[in-house]
């Protein structure tokens, strides 16, 4: 297949290998196009399956002089949520990709992808992403947790546990308020 | 006259941001800036937003049980050209505000014969002493650190400070702070707390010095106050009171720049530089041991100079 030069079934699964984690196929990779390799991989840790759906849906292109990776989706258990699972596979994937000659890895957030993928060192493509969430973030302190505060300049500086409350956590509470929805966002290699 | 756009971000009814924006929004000056939205505006001015849409959803079958449902997206890009487009792109997540030219809010006028802008007869540093003293102004009404637009007039040399803080403009506090000049009334404990209200009667003062200065007048709305240079000099005087009370005491290692002529000498403190004056013999006693530290005492003559009229040399107490 010509996208195979992109890079190899091996090392899309070895951009998973870490901390016993193990990747499968649910379905073969395939070429999208010559310059896109498409792949849905299955991760599990000692036996036991990590996702909540189907699988990790990723797109592997070649632009005209470099090379990124599109991660379209993963969802994570949620009871193994905050457990640095997520962590450990974007160190891992790092590593893989730039070894690959990959110059950046994209998706767009959803829900709390908003937050977590920031947490993780990915850029938003708009800086205006980012201030508008920090700006309903205060609305939500505000409203919900009944806390005021001064305003925050990046997602990064904010505590965690800060987004979660018993009545409603932040990245639910954002999709009911705004249209807040598929957000560019990128990490540069 | 071209209209002035100020770009203005609130939340909760407070101002976070604020800036004065070029017609085609392609310049722009921040004037106050409490959440780092600077970013934020100049991507947006310069390179536009990114808009991400999603379209329609994919079915992706992975097995006979099992498929995936792929987001597709369409990106769009947005360009803002015009003040009015960067707040109608803002305006649904943000509380923010355009506001075209706001009117004046105070005025200083000038006039004495280095003071006339026709014919460039008005020098530039004159001419920045008044905005000075127009920026001290303001930032004493507004407790607002920042420097207001102003709009220089034609005949006597005068300014309009204009700016869109009508919530934080107190033009009571500025006309109650007029009328003590009128008095010639220095507020003694807030002028040595170095507060705006300093930089403002320093600023005065300073322009005082120019001896071509006729009258200044401040007009605030309807109220009105005329100075001759005159009454300002009292006001100088004031201040010159003012230090000669203050002692001062400390220690200084860098004792440079020695006059005998003059009887002064140059001294680093709080990493300003002091100007001394002093008696003959204690300049030769600090000449002789100028490698060495000393503690000097003496009292404030003027904001930088210092009268010391008694030097000990920290290691071994002499005079």
């Amino acid at each position: 297949m010509a996208c195979n030069s992109i890079i190899s079934d091996e090392n899309i699964k070895e951009a998973f290998n870490t901390d016993n984690i193990k990747a499968s196929f649910m379905k073969a990779t395939y070429c999208e196009r010559d310059d896109i390799k498409t792949a849905f991989i299955d991760i599990e840790k000692n036996g036991k399956k990590l996702l909540e759906h189907c699988c990790i849906h990723k797109e592997y292109i070649k632009d005209i002089d470099y090379k990124f990776v599109k991660l379209q989706g993963i969802r994570i258990k949620t009871n193994l949520r905050n457990s640095g699972i997520s962590k450990k596979i974007i160190k891992r994937n790092i590593k893989i990709y730039r070894k690959e000659n990959f110059k950046c890895i994209k998706l767009n957030a959803i829900q709390d992808g908003m937050i977590v993928w920031s947490k993780l060192g990915f850029k938003f493509d708009n800086i205006k992403d980012e201030r508008t969430i920090l700006r309903y973030f205060r609305d939500y302190l505000n409203e919900i947790k009944k806390i005021k505060n001064k305003g925050y300049t990046s997602i990064k500086s904010i505590d965690s546990s800060d987004f979660f409350d018993s009545k409603i956590n932040f990245t639910d509470w954002l999709s009911e308020n705004t249209k807040l929805y598929g957000l560019p966002m990128t990490m540069e290699l | 006259m071209d209209k002035t756009f100020f770009f203005i971000i609130k939340y909760n009814d407070i101002i976070e941001f604020k800036c004065v924006i070029s017609k085609d929004a392609k310049y722009f000056r921040v004037l106050k800036d409490e959440l780092n939205y600077e970013e934020m505006i100049r991507e947006l001015l310069h390179k536009g937003y990114k808009k991400v849409i999603k379209t329609r959803e994919e079915i992706i079958k992975i097995d006979e049980n099992k498929s995936y449902i792929k987001d597709i997206f369409k990106e769009e890009h947005i360009d803002i050209n015009s003040p009015d487009d960067l707040n109608n792109f803002l305006k649904d997540d943000f509380d923010c505000e355009l506001i075209e030219e706001a009117d004046a809010i105070f005025e200083i006028v000038t006039d004495g014969a280095e003071f006339s802008f026709q014919n460039n007869i008005v020098s530039p540093s004159t001419k920045n002493e008044v905005s000075m003293l127009a920026t001290e102004l303001f930032k004493f009404t507004t407790e607002s650190d920042y420097e207001p637009i102003q709009v220089e007039k034609h005949g006597s040399y005068a300014i309009e400070v204009k700016d869109v803080f009508t919530d934080k403009f107190n033009s009571k506090k500025l006309i109650e702070l007029i009328k003590s000049i009128e008095s010639s009334e220095i507020y003694e404990e807030e002028y040595l707390k170095k507060s705006y209200y300093y930089q403002f009667i320093n600023s005065l003062i300073k322009l005082v010095s120019n001896k071509s200065l006729k009258t200044i007048t401040f007009k605030v709305k309807n109220f009105i106050a005329e100075f001759k240079h005159k009454d300002l000099i009292k006001l100088k005087n004031k201040i010159k009171e003012i230090y000669n009370s203050q002692k001062i005491n400390f220690t200084s290692k860098k004792i440079r720049a020695i006059d005998f002529e003059n009887l002064t000498f140059k001294v680093t403190y709080k990493d300003k530089t002091l100007y001394c004056k002093t008696y003959e013999n204690i300049l030769r006693h600090i000449d002789e041991n100028k490698n060495k530290d000393f503690k000097l005492s003496g009292f404030y003559t003027s904001v930088k100079t210092i009268f010391i009229d008694n030097a000990f040399l920290l290691d071994n107490n002499i005079l």
